[in-house]
């Protein structure tokens, strides 16, 4: 049953670190998000496939298993992540409603 | 007449046309629904108001149906009692969309209600009347109703509810 989730886990960080790969190549990533995102799904690919190797500094923070670290630390990525999507769909809803309100201003003296 | 390139709602279209009225230099603003349901000759009624009375806002308030569906009365109830207890004010149609008031009036009347909730702007505009003690009056108004009734459903009508409550803090 490891190998198994191992092997699925194997081929979706690869599919996503080649999807990164291309997104940067596209230009829509700068180096750093390129650098960050792909180090993400390393550490992803990195605990897939040795888990036990995070024991260690789970047995240092005195959490009960590696697992609840991983898990951990992903939920607080996770809630970084929807603040930061939440924030930008904000930005871009109110740029764009300001813009469109302002062209549609700007047609105003031709009445 | 003015047209957003892209469909922003209800919200974002009355506040693009205060802002142009804002820059024609006019002395009121009128709102009405772009369904047909209100009558233009109920606007120089409203005027008329301002220009005679000590009022800044005049409300055209919906008048209930005899046939009207049991839970929209029991909402639009529920609605009025709890602006009136929250903001003090005592409009029977909280939601009408037919308002003519002041153009000095627009700062203080300025809603945020955008997006998903562009449909609450005229409740939130009701709100603020409350909460600055605006001088209002609200008269009885005919609508044409050219189709069927497409208005709140429940569970809008609950989240205006929510909102009600929120404002009460957040405005």
């Amino acid at each position: 049953m490891t190998i198994l989730i191992q092997t699925i886990g194997t081929i979706l960080v690869m599919m996503q670190m080649f999807s990164i790969y291309i997104n940067y190549k596209k230009g829509f990533f700068n180096k750093v998000e390129y650098i960050l995102w792909e180090g993400l799904f390393a550490c992803l690919f990195y605990s897939t496939l040795s888990p036990a190797l995070y024991e260690t500094v789970s047995a240092y923070l005195e959490m009960p298993s590696w697992t609840g670290l991983v898990i951990f630390l992903f939920f607080i990525f996770l809630t970084k992540l929807i603040y930061m999507n939440y924030l930008s769909n904000v930005e871009i809803k109110k740029q764009l409603e300001a813009l469109i309100r302002m062209k549609t201003l700007e047609e105003l003296p031709k009445l | 007449m003015l047209r957003h390139c892209v469909n922003l709602g209800k919200a974002a279209s009355m506040k693009t046309g205060c802002e142009a009225a804002i820059k024609l230099g006019t002395d009121y603003i009128a709102f009405m629904d772009s369904d047909g349901q209100h009558k233009p000759e109920d606007v120089l009624r409203c005027v008329h108001i301002l220009e005679n009375e000590d009022v800044d806002i005049v409300i055209g308030g919906r008048i209930e149906k005899d046939n009207m569906p049991l839970v929209r009365k029991w909402g639009n109830l529920s609605l009025k009692i709890l602006t009136h207890l929250i903001f003090n004010v005592a409009i029977n149609d909280i939601q009408s969309g037919f308002r003519v008031f002041r153009v000095l009036l627009y700062d203080k009347i300025k809603w945020v209600s955008t997006g998903k909730d562009h449909y609450f702007a005229d409740a939130e505009i009701t709100c603020r009347i409350g909460m600055h003690q605006i001088k209002y009056k609200e008269i009885d108004i005919e609508t044409i109703f050219f189709d069927n009734y497409k208005g709140m459903t429940f569970l809008e009508g609950l989240r205006l509810l929510k909102k009600i409550f929120i404002w009460r803090f957040t405005l």
